[in-house]
């Protein structure tokens, strides 16, 4: 008894502190200041959805400084501080340096040439204004798929300064709610409107009071207005109010961000434990892991709450879903293998899905509302979400593949059997992605034949899609024909990476299909950092056998079809052929050949 | 593939299955996938520089296809090596011989004797009643009860019950290879699905104002040259040229004539893709006569698949009406010449002292029915200008039938009438920001295939959790202890 407390206690105490890190930043508030929490928590209208000021400010500032936070001297303002101080302090806010200006040639023009400063304040930026002007005149002259990646950053650098002046005016954010239920809300100041009523005008006087408040520092009264401001919105428009202040509360809870860290945290936890301290590392990873994704699984819903969609809705959200999809199928791999590899990948694969997530975030409202062809929850929860577990399949697959691929070549830790058992995990996992991806693609057919009247047409999304089907397809029946054994399949699984990324990212970059939903610059650069480092590793597994540290498993070697006992032999025979996610792997090393060869000597009784 | 040195038992087909052993090997399938994965590929890339439609004729309906590898750089080239490749024809076709030949020589009949008898019979019945049951009026009546989505859970269940027999069958004559069987089946049905698209679908669009009357549609990707003769007061005499006929006129230089053409036609200039402006100071107009003798064609290259505007070709011509052999005027004509936006601009031509008109427009299908746009909505997200949802309110009537109702059509919500589909497609927006919109273009889609991909759907879903699902259930018993 004592024992097996022992050894729950370590897996226990860290499933604890994980489940703290998530809890802290909801709980905890600070006492002094002015309460800008619950001001970033009032609703309002904007782009078509009703969404927080929090949401608002976050978006804004993301899109211009590519960070959630600004630093202030010493300090580090929220989002929502930020967008306080931009309407109620805008000198002081003007120079806070929040600008990403990457592109060398654009820092010299703009004379904001400072060798080792990256981000600049409104102020600096717009001293060089009347270049940046002129700078976007002459870009405007060419058409925007033939301009050049300094006219790119022109462009985006100067609508990010027109977000900047129209967040600073408010003039597309409504705070105040309509009189009745449909109308649309007004802005603060109520131009919409001939004739605004009492509660309309409280509340635009409120904005203006706590806003009149912040500026002179009178932290209490700024509480107490906004308090009221709350009350008042709360009253007009109850279901709003309340999803907006839950979207509000998501956002301080950062939850994806803090996945990062413990997901990242599990992987090198997992990645010691190959060498040392195994057991202990490996429980204690085995609860952080379970806690994280857990978080990572209530992110996903409060999402569908919040936005009331299906949880993939965009490149974004389907990061998130195709690593919890991923860090699930990683765990009921690591339930029928136990041998930490499932949970190494699962939580390679959730650091790393989050960190592309990530940097998907900076180019907008991540839960923004949708083209009208795609405004169909019905399809979204199924062709999307089949499709994206395809993807999500077949990025495991490849991810086993590179982990046979490094530790074969790079440790010795790659015993015949291990390497067996490898190979039938990326086996197991292949057939999953075949059934997922070739189901989404049909449905993505059926999808099209229902909005578009045809159900293939060659179009570069739909395209992206059957190569992953015909992918996993020739994976399968290279292992059933014998061509590729437990190395092989790990080597093909890592190409299906390569593949999953053309069709998730790649064709989005050809240009503009019906399906493409969002294009990034910096996705092109980081797609072909990964297809390199994937080609890398498909090199390195096809290194001659002798050479990798762990030496040949012997099933691997070209003479095995001799050694294949007879018992399992007949089995084949009187099955017709090998089966699927069979355990023992010297049946489908076959050679289709003798396959044909016994099936003919059958007696036909 | 078959091993010589091993005494093949002396069965008549031995001869047969030697030659089709190679055919059905699993390294041809391998090889065959790399080779589709190659086309579909390159046919991807290759929408950077040349349009759908065109890529679907030059890569996947094409027994051949020669590859420019300029399709792998950013800029199209002008002296680009082309690689002969097997195009989406011929992998087709060698995948369906694949499959058969496998299915004749590996996949053996389990079943014998009584069994055999009953798996086959229900194979037999499975298939007529899934056949019935698409071709029958139920899948639509079932999912319009339920009002479009929510009707797909009560039409699997349904569907379920037609397609039940065929598992069956397959169940009691393959065993454990049924899975296998069906994912195979509804492969080839697919790829024959996409053989029958290809010879019989056609695509047109239909454009209404709202409170006009339509009994056509058009397609886009073709014009034809017409010469309206609007002498009968009960309907207008329309003589029309096809592209295909305008094409061989301009680059062979022949006269158009037909004995019920009033003129012949001299097709002087044609441009596949165009552009109109106005003359230059100076510039001599090509035409003599209507629109053209104040604006000049000029040609644009051919539009690829992948812009960002998703534009079409419009094509321009300069055509010279000759009778008894005496020119009676050069007309230039495109669809680019429009009153407003699908109403195309016709030309006054006066031939034998009466009355003609003339007009390149997009080639026209008329149908038995005609529609009337009640009212045309375009909803927008909350103080924004992003479109919600796009919806017409249509009235149908087609005399000759009984048939005088109205209808919505909505986006992924259409109207299947007629063997035809109509989508909501687009709109005409209006001439001024602000204004109402002016009208609804619908997609109108003929396919007579279209319930194929739905069946291969289903049968491939089942054949896929059946063979999945029976190996991870053998899975899972043996690694529990």
């Amino acid at each position: 008894m004592n024992d097996r407390l022992r050894k729950l206690a370590l897996p226990i105490i860290a499933a604890l502190l994980a489940t703290a890190y998530f809890i802290t930043p909801i709980v905890a508030r600070p006492n002094t200041g002015p309460d800008t929490d619950a001001f970033g928590e009032l609703p309002a209208s904007h782009a078509g959805r009703y969404l927080p000021l929090d949401s608002i400010a976050r978006t804004a500032l993301l899109s211009i400084s590519g960070r959630q936070t600004v630093r202030s001297g010493g300090d580090r303002l929220d989002a929502t501080t930020w967008f306080l101080e931009l309407i109620a302090r805008p000198d002081a806010a003007s120079e806070l340096e929040i600008f990403r200006v990457d592109h060398p040639e654009l820092r010299a023009t703009l004379a904001l040439s400072n060798d080792s400063q990256r981000r600049f304040s409104f102020s600096q930026v717009m001293q060089g204004r009347e270049e940046l002007q002129r700078q976007v005149q002459l870009t405007q002259m060419v058409p925007s798929e033939d301009r050049s990646l300094f006219q790119r950053r022109v462009m985006q650098l100067s609508d990010q300064v027109t977000l900047y002046q129209t967040l600073g005016s408010m003039l597309d954010v409504h705070p105040i709610p309509s009189a009745q239920p449909g109308q649309e809300w007004m802005t603060l100041s109520m131009r919409q409107s001939s004739a605004p009523n009492a509660a309309q005008k409280a509340i635009a006087a409120g904005y203006a009071a706590a806003f009149e408040a912040y500026q002179s520092h009178d932290i209490r009264g700024f509480n107490r207005v906004v308090a009221d401001l709350r009350a008042a919105v709360a009253a007009e428009s109850p279901p709003i109010a309340r999803r907006a202040a839950d979207e509000a509360r998501f956002n301080r809870a950062n939850v994806f961000q803090r996945s990062i860290v413990l997901y990242l945290t599990v992987s090198l936890m997992l990645a010691v434990s190959w060498l040392r301290w195994r057991p202990p590392l490996m429980s204690a990873a085995t609860a952080i892991l379970l806690v994280v994704w857990t978080a990572h699984t209530i992110g996903i819903i409060a999402r569908i709450y919040l936005s009331g969609r299906p949880p993939v809705t965009n490149l974004y959200s389907s990061a998130l879903f195709i690593g919890w999809g991923m860090a699930l199928l990683g765990l009921g791999v690591e339930y029928f293998y136990r041998s930490g590899s499932g949970l190494f990948v699962g939580a390679v694969s959730g650091f790393l899905t989050l960190m592309v997530a990530r940097g998907l975030s900076s180019s907008g409202d991540t839960m923004a509302v949708l083209q009208a062809v795609l405004d169909t929850n019905f399809w979204l929860a199924t062709h999307v979400i089949v499709i994206t577990l395809g993807y999500a399949a077949t990025y495991l697959a490849g991810l086993l593949g590179a982990l046979f691929i490094i530790r074969g070549t790079a440790t010795k830790s790659l015993s015949p059997q291990e390497s067996k058992r490898l190979a039938q995990m990326i086996y197991g996992i292949v057939c999953f992605a075949t059934l997922f991806s070739f189901v989404g693609t049909i449905l993505g057919g059926i999808w099209a034949d229902q909005s578009w009247g045809r159900f293939w047409g060659w179009d570069p999304k739909e395209n992206g899609a059957l190569i992953i089907v015909l992918w996993n397809a020739l994976i399968l029946h290279a292992r059933w024909g014998g061509m590729a054994r437990a190395r092989g399949i790990a080597v093909l699984a890592v190409a299906g990476n390569i593949i999953t990324s053309w069709s998730w990212f790649g064709v989005n970059m050809l240009g503009r299909g019906l399906h493409s939903y969002g294009f990034i610059d910096s996705a092109a650069f980081w797609l072909i950092v990964f297809v390199a480092t994937q080609l890398a590793l498909i090199a390195l597994g096809s290194w001659p056998l002798r050479l990798w540290r762990s030496g040949p498993a012997p099933h691997d070697l070209t003479d095995n079809s001799r050694k294949v006992p007879q018992r399992p032999l007949r089995a084949a025979t009187r099955n017709g052929i090998v089966s699927p996610l069979s355990s023992d792997s010297s049946i489908s090393s076959l050679h289709s050949a003798r396959y044909v060869s016994v099936t003919q000597s059958e007696p036909g009784s | 593939m078959t091993s010589p040195t091993r005494p093949t038992p002396d069965r008549p087909q031995s001869a047969i299955r030697r030659i089709i052993a190679p055919l059905a090997s699993l390294k041809l399938t391998v090889l065959l996938i790399a080779l589709s994965i190659i086309l579909v590929f390159t046919g991807t890339l290759a929408q950077r520089h040349q349009g759908i439609w065109d890529v679907l004729h030059t890569y996947f309906r094409a027994p051949i296809v020669f590859i420019p590898l300029d399709i792998f750089l950013s800029e199209r080239s002008e002296r680009s090596f082309a690689v002969p490749f097997p195009g989406g024809y011929t992998i087709g076709l060698l995948m369906l011989l694949n499959l058969i030949a496998a299915h004749a020589l590996r996949f053996r009949v389990k079943a014998r004797g009584r069994r055999l008898l009953t798996g086959a019979t229900l194979v037999a019945v499975g298939v007529l009643s899934i056949f019935w049951f698409h071709s029958g009026p139920l899948p639509a009546r079932i999912l319009s009860d339920a009002g479009g989505y929510a009707g797909v859970l009560p039409l699997m269940l349904v569907g379920a019950l037609f397609y039940a027999p065929l598992v069956a069958g397959c169940a009691l004559t393959f065993a454990r290879r049924a899975g296998i069987v069906l994912i195979h089946a509804s492969l080839m049905l697919l790829l024959a699905g996409e053989g029958v698209t290809a010879a019989t679908a056609l695509e047109t669009q239909m454009p209404i104002y709202v409170g006009a009357t339509s009994n056509w549609s058009q397609d886009i990707r073709e014009v034809e040259l017409v010469l309206i003769d609007p002498s009968s007061p009960e309907s207008d005499l329309t003589i029309a040229i096809s592209q295909s006929a305008l094409q061989r006129a301009a680059s062979s230089g022949e006269l158009i004539a037909n004995p019920a053409m009033p003129v012949a036609i001299l097709v002087d200039r044609y441009f596949p893709n165009s552009d109109i402006r106005p003359l230059s100071p100076g510039e001599q107009p090509s035409a003599t006569a209507g629109f053209g003798v104040n604006v000049a064609a000029v040609g644009l290259p051919r539009v690829t698949g992948v812009d960002r505007n998703r534009s079409i070709n419009v094509p321009a011509a300069i055509v010279t009406l000759l009778r008894e052999g005496l020119p009676i005027g050069t007309y230039l004509v495109s669809p680019h010449l429009q009153l407003a936006s699908f109403i195309p601009a016709e030309q006054e031509v006066r031939i034998a002292d009466r009355p003609y008109r003339l007009a390149m427009r997009f080639r026209r299908f008329h149908k038995p029915y005609s529609m009337r746009l009640d009212a045309f909505h375009h909803d927008l997200y909350p103080a924004t200008n992003i479109p919600k949802n796009f919806s017409s309110d249509i009235h149908i009537s087609d005399p000759a039938r009984s048939i005088d109702h109205e209808v919505k059509i909505k986006m992924n919500n259409p109207l299947r009438f007629e063997g035809e589909t109509f989508f909501q497609s687009g709109y005409i927006p209006a001439n001024h920001p602000g204004e109402p919109d002016l009208g609804t273009v619908l997609s109108v889609v003929k396919n007579p295939g279209w319930t194929i991909p739905y069946i291969a759907c289903a049968a491939g879903l089942i054949g896929l959790v059946y063979q999945f699902g029976a190996s991870l259930i053998r899975f899972l018993r043996r690694s529990t202890p």
